[in-house]
Order: C-alpha cells, then sequence, then structure tokens
C-alpha cells in the first residue's frame, strides 16, 4: 500500500473521516469502505459530478491540493452527514487522486453563528448608512428650504410691511374706515408672516447651534437684563411689572456660564414675551436667579391665565399653541420648542408648572462648565440638577434690578 | 445522452442566493435569513428540448456570500461550466460589486457560462424597477441580465434554465 495512502488510513481512525483514492478514470481503486472499490467515483461521491475535469486534473497533477471547507449537501456518503471538509490531493505514488472527506459539524455550527451575526450586523450596518444618507438629504432639503425663507419670503415681506405702514401712516386722513380696516388686518397679517419666518430662521439656528456658535463665557444678570429692557415697553402697555432677583449676594461677582449669547438671549427672551403676552393687566413677571455649585437656576413667573395641564405636556413641541385661552394672542408656537432646543443644547433642563388662571412658573437649569465638558465629566442629564427651590427669595433687595440698578 | 453541469451561485451575502436555490430546486421559501457558510451542493435534473432535447442535472454551488476571493473560494469555483451572480436590487452596492465576482469568477474558469440575477424585484415598486437602467449594466457585464424573486418565484426558473440552455448549446457546439 502506498505510503501515503496509509497515513491517511491512520489519519481517518483518529478522526471521523472517509477516503477514497481514485485513478485517472476516476475509478475507485482504494476506498474506506470497501464496497466503493471499482466504482465511478462520482457515484459514490455524487456531490461531485460535475468535477470530472477537476479529478483528472489532480490525477495528472496539473492541479495542487484543494480544500474546500463547510461543504454540505444532501447526497454525502454514509456514515457523514452535516458539514464535511473535502480535501483533494494528487496522489504521490501513484497516477491518481486522494479524497478525504472529514466531518466537521460542530466547527461549522460555530462559524455559521458568528457569520449569521456578522452578515446581520453588516446589514444593519448598510441600513443605518442609508438612513444617514437620506437624513443628510433632507438636512440638504431643509437648509435649501431655510435660505429661500430667508431670501424669498422675508424680504418681500418687509416691502409690504413697510409699504402698509406707509399707506396706514400717510394716508391716515383720507383712508375710509373700511380700508383703514383691511389695510391694518393686511398689515398684521404680513407681521404675523415676518414673525413666522424669523422664528423659522430661529429653529435652524439652534439646530446648528454647536456646530456653528461660538460658546464664550456668559454673564445671565446682564444678559436677562438686557431681555427685559427690550420688553419693558410692551410690558408697561399692559401695565405689568417686570423684576429680576437673585440670591446671591455680590451681583458684580455673579458666576458664569459658557453658551452661546445670541441663542440664549433668543430663548429667554421668547420666555419673557410669553410671561408678558398671556399675563393679565396689572399682573406680574417675576425673573430669579439662584447660582449653585454646578449651575444656574432662573425661575420665570407670570401672574397669567396659566396653561390647562392636557397643553402642558405638548408647549414644548413645535407649532403647538395652547387651545384655550392662548389662542386669542398672535404666535407662531415655535417660540417654546425653540428654547428648550437651546437650553438643551447648552446641557441644561427646562421644564413648567401652571396653574389655569393663576400664572405659571418655567424653571430652567444652566450647568456652569462648557456644554461638551458638563456632559462628558457628569455623564448625567441635566435634568438632575434643575432647580426647583421654592422657597421665598428676599424681593425687597434687588428691587429695580430690572432696570439696571 | 445526460449532461452533468456544476453552476455556482455568487454574490454578496443575502442578497438571496440560497432562496433562489430553494425556489429553484423545490419550489419553497423562507423568510428568514440563515446565513450560508462554505457551499451547499444541491442537484436538479430537468429536461430541456431547446437548443436539443436533453436531460440535464445541474449540480448547484451555493456559495457563502460576501467572501474574499481566497484559494478555497477558488477551490470551490473550480470545474464550473457557470454561474448565477446574484445583487440584491434595493442594495446598490451588491448591484456594484457583481463585475469583481465575475471578473474573479473568470480568472478560475475563463470560458464559463454567467448570468446576472438582479434579486428581491418584489421590494420595489413598478416605477422604480422601470426606472432601474438594466442596459448599461448588461452592457457593463456582458452577460443576460434577470430580474428576479425568490419570495415569489418570479423569474427563476428562467434565470436557471436560461443558463442551462446556454451550457447545453456551448457543449453541443463544441
Amino acid at each position: 500500500m502506498p505510503e501515503d495512502v496509509l497515513t491517511i488510513e491512520m489519519f481517518c481512525r483518529l478522526l471521523q473521516c472517509v477516503f477514497l483514492v481514485g485513478d485517472e478514470n476516476l475509478t475507485v481503486v482504494q476506498a474506506t469502505v470497501p464496497e466503493w472499490v471499482g466504482r465511478p467515483v462520482e457515484e459514490v461521491l455524487p456531490f461531485l459530478q460535475g468535477m470530472e475535469d477537476i479529478l483528472r486534473d489532480l490525477a495528472h497533477r496539473r492541479i495542487p491540493t484543494m480544500h474546500m471547507p463547510h461543504v454540505s449537501a444532501d447526497d454525502l456518503p454514509h456514515p457523514l452527514s452535516g458539514y464535511v471538509d473535502v480535501y483533494m490531493s494528487p496522489c504521490s505514488t501513484r497516477q491518481g487522486f486522494i479524497i478525504v472527506i472529514r466531518e466537521n459539524a460542530a466547527a461549522a455550527h460555530v462559524i455559521r453563528e458568528l457569520t449569521q451575526q456578522r452578515n446581520e450586523l453588516a446589514l444593519l450596518r448598510e441600513q443605518l448608512e442609508a438612513a444617514n444618507r437620506r437624513l443628510r438629504e433632507l438636512d440638504e432639503e431643509r437648509s435649501f428650504l431655510i435660505a429661500m425663507i430667508n431670501h424669498d419670503i422675508r424680504a418681500p415681506l418687509a416691502t409690504i410691511t413697510t409699504g402698509l405702514s406707509y399707506l396706514l401712516e400717510v394716508e391716515k386722513e383720507s383712508l375710509s374706515e373700511e380700508h383703514r380696516r383691511i389695510l391694518e388686518m393686511s398689515l398684521q397679517a404680513a407681521q404675523n408672516a415676518t414673525n413666522l419666518a424669523n422664528r423659522i430662521l430661529q429653529v435652524e439656528r439652534t439646530h446648528h447651534l454647536n456646530q456653528r456658535h461660538k460658546l464664550e463665557p456668559i454673564d445671565l444678570i446682564a444678559l436677562l437684563r438686557s431681555v427685559l429692557n427690550q420688553y419693558r415697553d410692551m410690558a408697561e402697555e399692559q401695565n405689568i411689572s417686570l423684576f429680576l432677583e437673585t440670591t446671591h449676594p455680590e451681583i458684580t461677582d455673579f458666576p458664569l456660564i459658557w453658551g452661546n449669547w445670541q441663542s440664549l438671549r433668543e430663548a429667554f427672551a421668547n420666555l419673557v414675551e410669553n410671561a408678558i403676552k398671556y399675563n393679565v393687566p396689572g399682573g406680574e413677571v417675576r425673573i430669579a436667579i439662584c447660582p449653585s455649585e454646578q449651575g444656574i437656576s432662573v425661575t420665570i413667573q407670570d401672574t397669567g391665565i396659566g396653561i390647562a395641564l392636557e397643553d402642558r405636556e405638548q408647549i414644548f413641541l413645535p407649532f403647538h399653541r395652547g387651545r384655550r385661552p392662548r389662542t386669542e394672542r398672535p404666535g407662531t408656537g415655535l417660540g417654546l420648542y425653540i428654547t428648550r432646543q437651546v437650553i438643551k443644547q447648552h446641557q441644561g433642563d427646562i421644564h413648567i408648572e401652571s396653574e389655569l388662571h393663576k400664572g405659571t412658573t418655567i424653571y430652567i437649569w444652566l450647568p456652569l462648565e462648557p456644554p461638551e465638558t458638563a456632559e462628558a465629566k457628569q455623564g448625567t442629564k441635566g435634568s438632575e440638577h434643575v432647580c426647583q427651590d421654592k422657597r421665598p427669595i428676599d424681593w425687597k433687595t434687588f428691587q429695580g434690578y430690572a432696570e439696571g440698578g | 445522452m445526460p449532461y452533468f453541469f456544476k453552476i455556482c451561485l455568487i454574490g454578496d451575502f443575502a442578497v438571496g442566493k440560497t432562496s433562489l436555490a430553494r425556489r429553484f430546486l423545490y419550489n419553497e421559501y423562507q423568510a428568514d435569513y440563515q446565513a450560508t457558510i462554505g457551499v451547499n451542493i444541491s442537484k436538479k435534473e430537468i429536461h430541456l428540448t431547446d437548443p436539443i432535447p436533453a436531460q440535464v442535472t445541474l449540480v448547484i454551488w451555493d456559495l457563502a456570500g460576501g467572501e474574499p476571493f481566497t484559494p478555497i473560494v477558488e477551490a470551490y469555483y473550480r470545474g464550473a461550466a457557470g454561474a448565477l451572480f446574484v445583487a440584491d436590487i434595493t442594495r446598490p452596492a451588491t448591484v456594484e460589486h457583481l463585475s469583481q465576482y465575475i471578473e474573479e469568477f473568470r480568472l478560475v474558469n475563463p470560458d464559463a457560462e454567467a448570468v446576472v440575477l438582479l434579486n428581491k424585484v418584489d421590494l420595489l415598486s413598478a416605477h422604480a424597477v422601470e426606472a432601474f437602467d438594466q442596459e448599461t449594466l448588461r452592457e457593463k457585464l456582458g452577460t443576460p441580465i434577470f430580474l428576479t424573486s425568490a419570495r415569489t418565484g418570479y423569474n427563476v426558473e428562467n434565470a436557471f434554465l436560461s443558463l442551462a440552455r446556454r451550457l447545453l448549446e456551448k457543449t453541443n457546439h463544441a
């Protein structure tokens, strides 16, 4: 018996496998299963049908050894089943070839599981990449829309507003009552549309806050004072008193927060405007600011009409406006959405408490550290630091502060 | 005279090679994705009348998808008379990879026949299917293209039989 066949026979005794030796006519000349001898190879190994040329090439040593792992077939030779490894080699001592088939079901099972997981992960990654691509496309479309609003809508609206204001002012005497009313309605509509366009641009700015805007140390007292000054005339018109208060002993040594001045100012302006707009004549808006070790809490309390319980959950959603009685006031439904976006992007938190016909209180917390650092260092959300301290504040210490004292 | 042809199913993972094989072999479909490792070998006997009346046995080697072209993959390819190259029409990357698979396969079997199956066509709208530029792909790959669905069975048998006819015709000419 040739030496290499002897070696294979020994190998086969150790492992679950079969072997055969075939000649250049593709006839079995030696095999583990004695009944195979003298039969065509493709008859005893039918899964190799169609490979006759390869076997002849092996027999004539025209091609080297071939290894085919993890082969499964319905017609594997008895006693093999499941997955097998197939080794095909030229016979070194005669014109022929040797085929060894080793059962390998256990290893194949593990490899199959791993392959399944790898492929499923790769599919998920593909889906994620496709979703990201779609998001980028949508983002580009949104940017285009915003640019269009900025250029093609705001500019004509400004022209219309200016024109209508001019007519109402210059032609005041000659206008009939009806014509004046129509012009005033048109002007109001144009102003509302301008307001909406401005709000949409604000939303866009908040989406790109961390990318575009530089963060800087901000004196919140100075920022709030500037907001209150902006709304002083509006408050006076509605006979509403504005207060800015703090428990901090030294207003000149107030802790600074890291943020974007413009965005934060817009956020607080939205809240102050709401507190005045939805207030009652003779009412109050009190802004209290209290620093702590990790952040600053701001409370904006009004004595207004309040927000119905069913509206409170949705109040921060875009384009949501309360059903009653806030609908009587003009607005875009974007102010609180913008405010929350800005606060979130500063790693802060905001929540609301309100009682119908008694007033609304907005609680805001902002971290002292730069937003990214604060999140990474604490590994927590800002909501854990919301200042809900409702103890009475020493109001008189800071009366007149809103006026810049 | 009986004919035996070894044919391979080649393409990226999860494009539906095993589902196509099962649809052709047993006219059945399994929705769950089960990864193939190595190769599953099955056989189907068919009777052709064109180009000549013949009994043909297709030995179908359903290969694991997305494997790099190694000596092991080369061993699987060896001796194949033809191949069905499969892509998922909803995943453009799988279509893009077809030319590489064809090139590698032809390195081992220069004279082998090839057809391309763009599978999962049932997942596309009629409009999207119409919009798909088959002509450019056909010119690029130089093979016949079949839009197929293993799930519905659409065009699956046509694709396999087309390859079988081409193999038979070629063998007879030879």
